[in-house]
């Protein structure tokens, strides 16, 4: 076959003509650090920056050597880059599985100044002294440093590629899918797999990873059925595409294998596209099937010699790869080092192809035997390589064998040491491979995952023949337990060669061998891992970094686990494997959370008086994902406190309204309803009559208190219950688990009705006023004394007007369907300004509060009991309910414990803040001495000062006593009087009316 | 006497078309809560079927179709969308929820697709078809999903998260219209 050669600028390798799956009819431009390349269409990064002779890609991770490629599928632990910049920088992108467009941004990394002039290589030079671990010995001294100064210093020279800092730019996607049979990896088995289960009629994803369908078909030279392979590909594609029932998912790569049938994986979308528009650039399936089959193929691995690190250094796969695929040349003048017959046909494909193979040198000694035909170019049996040279290119290779022992000139070296079943995803349950003599490399474990078939090379099954065969009857086998029938699969005639690797795994020889490129991990460095007791395999994990960072040590893992069992004296089986975890291959946040970025995170959850509100320009505050106006802000204030101190003042003199529309509202009916809420409330509910409110108190199972509320009876057998805002879904759980669990007998039906309503507190001495503006027909007080509540009509819309306050003032709420909401809220704002009051927030109505001395969250804080909030007296002593039992414990009520108290500030400081911690005057501040804290601080516009809720020991006991209130984080140091935790009207005259 | 005037739980975000997927919210008409008394399904159901010629729904089930639908809504539960409910209804609770619910339209080419960036369950036409009801989650909001007319599906969501699932279903659609001119 003739050969045209193009010499790019670098002098070296080149396009192969005639060869190769690129479009040269759509040539690209892309750029590498800067400079303007050209490639095709249907190249990646990695086979276009070959293309252009290309060969130093990167520095590695701890040494800053020089790299190149090493792969030309996933597994490439080298070829690390930069694509993009800003926002859409994404930095350790394989360049093997980037593809290019027009106008690709790449650049290198972990490199300064530049990629051929990399000032950190000096720490190459250091190598004896940054071995594996060199870190746990060498900075220990002074202690304080590591933190400051050497782990900062470590990672700077160190590491990867960087983040921009920006935002990420670029539409993601999340989605599920869900299908019969999940097929994983498109090569021979793969599609074998598919078409099996596809005739059968079953729901099929089909994932691979690469553009294209065909797997390592792609990559060789191969003949099924009589013609090339991929014809035999291209006809299985069409079968498929052409199914309802088959969904193709390409450039998706399965990335965790889950509990149930379920699997992770990631779909670059759009990451190929010049312009994505609005196509995401990363999709995050989350795949639920039924059955699965892994047909994800095989990693081939390198041999551990001296300088087999250096950039022309390559899998011999991969060169057949950028060959047969991309129709690039590895290089010029290649040398093959092989311990299996896979030297052999990477030499022929070469040669065919009219490249210089300039020896063969194959480990084992009955090489030439086993290819009597032999080949037109320099065979060394028995030989091994043990030294290259090179700085940044490979320029020599040693090979030494029986009495031979000689350099020779290559700029490629193409090694292979066997391939290893791409099996993680059948170790993400747990189980562990089984180790294969036979194939030197580990094999699935069988049933390792519930569900799911392993066929072709994932099996341990390399030839084509073999894995369609397996592809077929694995599909079968999972198809039958999904009780579904497989039409018998014709197997095509297909090239059916028996594994012939005879195990090598490392050559000694001056200088360090390589094991994990990515991390720098070296023979030597698990030999001192062994020496120095770290010989298990996942303490040697941790100890070198061997196989951990993206690549996971796809291609170095076995051999390191192989040199790990020699330098410890055992077996590779006994040995084992370190543990498999999800995700297999990197994953980017961005692509897991899409939905949830920015306001997708969590819900927002609008009153019905939302847009009335936010019209009067109320900044908001969220509470259970509600939106709460905070204040009202009036022309002229310019501080919240401002707005507060003016809606206080505005209630407890004219009236206010305030938006309740969000305090969750659960109604519950039934027969037992009022049984079954004696049961829930430490307070009595049964002996509330129709009509009437009560406060109700909730405890949890172990005692403390859930929340509080206002119980309305509004039927004999319907009630209704309001929650705190952000307590609402917790008592709905709380009352459903009661209802179905504990009390499964009872006529009990619970519904939330925060939805339907929008409700309005009308509080302050003018309320009534503003409410008989409304109704439609005028309501006395005497008709609806405090704590009960009626039917009434407005605008003639069913209207249920409750007498009750959280104000303290004299005060009414009204509840109308959601839809009318704004509507009564701008009704009963106008009316409320016209008698001289207007709208308050939740910072006025928190001050109210708290000058009345109501506990809300933070003081039913989850670790208060009724007796520490002063509403011991609730517990009915002669009912159960829930906590009941757990309440009456020693602890939870002795007098040792915080109890609710009024604090205030009678110092020179006349602050506080919510936090504060409290000690007796004279103490020292220590934690030891700490007796309580600050549950909730404001300044109390009705009384003119500073006033707190504190959680302080035995607080009941000590009103009139001093403590001091220390709020280190706010430097406020104020000395408080302990006073009762009501404020303000404590008979509650105002309330009652 | 005031008047107040009912306002639209959704602004401005609905009716969408994006693509060939159209968002809209249909007026669902009264939506009444309903739960038997013990024991007592049977003669709902009868009373049920007297007023609208369907029983009561099984778990996972919607009754009825068009104007008038029972779904199943929960353990003992069932939601009548569209008509008000008939005066006689043997002890059942019930409680309006015509203003708690938001109903949501989606249809057109890939609608299944849209949903699945957003609901994790299978809505393949063949698992999840006509005369079916789930409750989940679209994104973080949670719904109530039903078959609607022909291709479509209803949504209903509450209706303080209405805003929310409108922009998650726009995004969505946005997702699914963009994927499809790239493979035209």
């Amino acid at each position: 076959m003739s050969a045209c050669f193009r010499a790019p600028a670098g002098g070296a390798p080149v396009r192969v003509a005639g060869k190769g799956l690129v479009e040269r009819s759509r040539p690209l431009r892309f750029r590498f650090d800067g400079r303007w390349l050209s490639g095709f269409a249907g190249d990646t990064a990695a086979s276009a920056l070959l293309a252009n002779g290309i060969r130093l890609v990167g520095r590695s991770f701890k040494y800053h050597r020089p790299r190149g490629l090493f792969a030309a599928g996933p597994e490439e632990p080298n070829a690390l880059l930069t694509v993009g910049r800003g926002g859409a920088q994404t930095p350790n992108v394989r360049a093997t599985v980037q593809e290019i467009y027009e106008g690709l941004d790449l650049r290198s990394q972990n490199r300064w100044p530049s990629l051929k002039h990399d000032l950190l290589a000096f720490n190459d030079l250091l190598a004896p002294f940054l071995a594996a671990g060199f870190y746990y010995k060498t900075f220990m001294w002074p202690r304080g440093f590591w933190e400051r100064l050497y782990e900062p210093l470590i990672r700077r020279a160190a590491g990867l590629g960087r983040l921009s800092g920006a935002p990420a730019e670029g539409v993601y996607d999340t989605a599920w899918a869900h299908c019969d049979l999940l097929v994983i990896g498109a090569g021979a088995a793969g599609l074998a797999a598919a078409l099996t289960a596809a005739r059968a009629g079953a729901d099929v994803i089909l994932a691979d990873e690469n553009p294209r369908l065909g797997g390592r078909l792609l990559d060789e030279e191969e003949e099924i059925g009589g013609a090339p392979a991929l014809e035999w590909v291209r006809a299985v594609e069409a079968e498929l595409s052409a199914l309802a029932n088959v969904r193709i998912l390409r450039r998706t790569t399965v990335t965790g294998a889950f509990d149930q049938g379920v699997f992770a994986a990631l779909e670059r979308s759009g990451l190929h596209l010049a312009e994505p528009g609005g196509v995401p650039l990363e999709c995050f399936w989350r795949i639920v099937a039924r059955g699965a089959v892994l047909c994800a193929g095989a990693l081939e691995r390198s041999v551990a010699f001296a300088g087999n690190d250096r950039p022309g250094v390559m899998l011999a796969g991969a060169v057949r790869a950028y060959l047969h695929r991309y129709g690039v040349a590895a290089g010029r003048r290649v040398a093959i080092f092989a311990n299996s017959d896979d030297g052999w046909r990477t030499a022929r494909d070469l040669q065919a192809a009219g490249i210089e193979v300039a020896a063969l040198i194959d480990s084992r000694a009955d090489s030439a035997d086993r290819h009597r035909a032999g080949g037109d170019f320099p065979v060394f049996a028995g030989a091994v390589v043990c030294e290259t040279r090179g700085r940044h290119a490979l320029r020599r290779i040693r090979l030494r064998g029986p009495g031979l022992d000689r350099w020779l000139e290559a700029d490629t070296l193409a090694v292979s040491g066997g391939w290893n079943p791409a099996l993680d995803l059948s170790c993400h349950a747990g189980a562990h491979p089984l180790w294969n003599e036979r194939i030197a490399a580990f094999v699935p474990c069988p049933g390792a995952l519930e569900g799911m078939e392993v066929a072709g090379a994932a099996a341990g099954i390399f030839s084509t023949r073999g894995a369609l065969k397996s592809g077929a009857y694995r599909a079968k086998l999972a198809l039958e337990r999904l009780g579904m029938k497989a039409p018998s699969f014709r197997l095509p005639d297909a090239d059916d060669t028996r594994p012939s690797v005879v195990p090598l795994w490392h050559v000694p020889g001056p200088g360090r061998a390589w094991l994990d490129l990515q991390n720098d991990v070296t023979v030597k460095d698990l030999g001192l891992a062994a020496r120095e007791g770290y010989g298990a395999v996942e303490h040697m994990k941790r100890y070198t970094t061997q196989g951990m960072a993206p690549d996971q040590g796809k291609s170095s893992n076995v051999t390191a686990i192989a040199v790990l069992a020699r330098v410890s004296g055992r077996g590779i089986a006994e040995t084992g494997t370190t543990t498999f975890r999800p995700p297999c291959s990197p994953v980017s946040i961005a692509a897991m959370g899409a939905h949830g970025r920015g306001r997708g995170f969590a819900p927002e959850r609008f009153s019905p008086a939302h847009g009335a509100a936010q019209e009067r320009g109320a900044p908001m505050a969220e509470a259970g994902l509600w939106f709460r106006p905070l204040y009202f802000p009036r022309p002229g204030e310019t501080a919240w406190r401002q707005s507060c101190d003016r809606e206080v003042t505005m209630v407890r003199t004219r009236v206010g309204i305030c938006d309740l529309s969000p305090l969750g509202k659960i109604e519950v009916f039934g027969r037992d309803a009022a049984r079954f809420l004696d049961f829930v409330h430490a307070n009595r509910m049964s002996g509330l009559k129709v009509g009437r409110l009560r406060y109700g108190l909730m405890l949890r199972e172990d005692g403390f208190v859930l929340d509080d509320g206002i119980c309305a009876r509004l039927g004999r057998d319907r009630f209704l219950l309001t929650t705190t805002t952000a307590g609402a879904e917790q008592v709905l759980a709380h009352l459903e688990f009661a209802a179905q669990v504990l009390c499964p007998e009872q006529d009990l039906r619970i519904l939330p009705v925060t939805e339907q309503w929008a409700q309005l507190a009308i509080a302050g001495p003018h309320a009534l006023a503003v409410v008989n503006s409304l109704l439609d027909r005028r309501i006395e007080p005497a008709e609806i004394p405090f704590m009960t509540w009626r039917r009434v009509a407005l605008g003639g819309v069913p209207t249920r007007l409750f007498r009750v306050s959280f104000s303290g003032e004299f005060g009414f709420e009204l509840a109308v369907p959601a839809r009318y909401g704004d509507s009564l809220f701008r009704l009963a704002l106008a009316q409320a300004e016209t008698l001289g009051g207007g709208a308050f927030g939740m910072e006025a109505l928190n001050v109210m509060r708290i000058e009345k001395g109501f506990p809300a969250h933070a003081e039913i804080n989850g670790r208060t009991t009724a007796d520490d909030l002063g509403l011991g007296h609730m517990l009915a002593a002669d009912k159960e309910f829930i906590g009941r039992r757990m309440a009456c414990r020693e602890g939870l009520s002795e007098s040792g414990r915080a109890q609710l108290v009024g604090l205030r500030p009678v110092g020179a400081v006349r602050t506080l803040s919510a936090g504060a911690g409290l000690f007796a005057d004279g103490d020292a501040p220590r934690h030891e001495a700490l007796q309580g804290h600050v549950t909730s601080a404001a300044y109390s516009p009705t009384l003119g000062h500073v006033i707190g809720l504190a959680l302080l020991r035995n607080g009941r006991a000590r009103h009139g006593e001093t403590v001091r209130a220390l709020d280190r984080l706010r430097g406020i140091d104020a000395r408080c009087e302990v006073v009762a935790p009501v404020f303000f009207d404590p008979a509650g005259r105002r309330m009652r009316g | 006497m005031v008047e107040l005037i009912a306002k639209p739980a959704l602004g401005q975000g609905v009716p969408l078309r994006i693509g060939r997927l159209a968002l809209e919210a249909p007026d669902p008409g009264v939506l009444s809560w309903i739960a038997p008394a013990p024991g007592r399904q049977g003669q709902l159901a009868a009373a049920l079927r007297a007023a609208f010629g369907f029983g009561w729904p099984e778990p996972g089930r919607v009754l009825g179709a068009g104007a008038a639908r029972l779904a199943w809504f929960g353990p003992g539960q069932g939601m009548l969308i569209g008509p008000p409910p008939p005066g006689r209804l043997a002890g059942a609770a019930l409680a309006d929820q015509s203003d708690a619910w938001v109903l949501l339209r989606l249809d057109g080419c890939g609608v299944e697709d849209a949903l699945a960036r957003l609901v994790p369950l299978d809505l393949r036409p063949g698992r999840f078809g006509r005369g079916q009801v789930a409750r989940s989650l679209l994104g973080r909001v949670p719904v109530v999903l039903l078959r609607g007319p022909g291709t479509a599906v209803d949504l209903l969501v509450p209706r303080s998260m209405g805003g929310s699932a409108v922009a998650l279903l726009r995004r969505a659609m946005a997702i699914v219209a963009a994927r499809a001119r790239q493979a035209e």
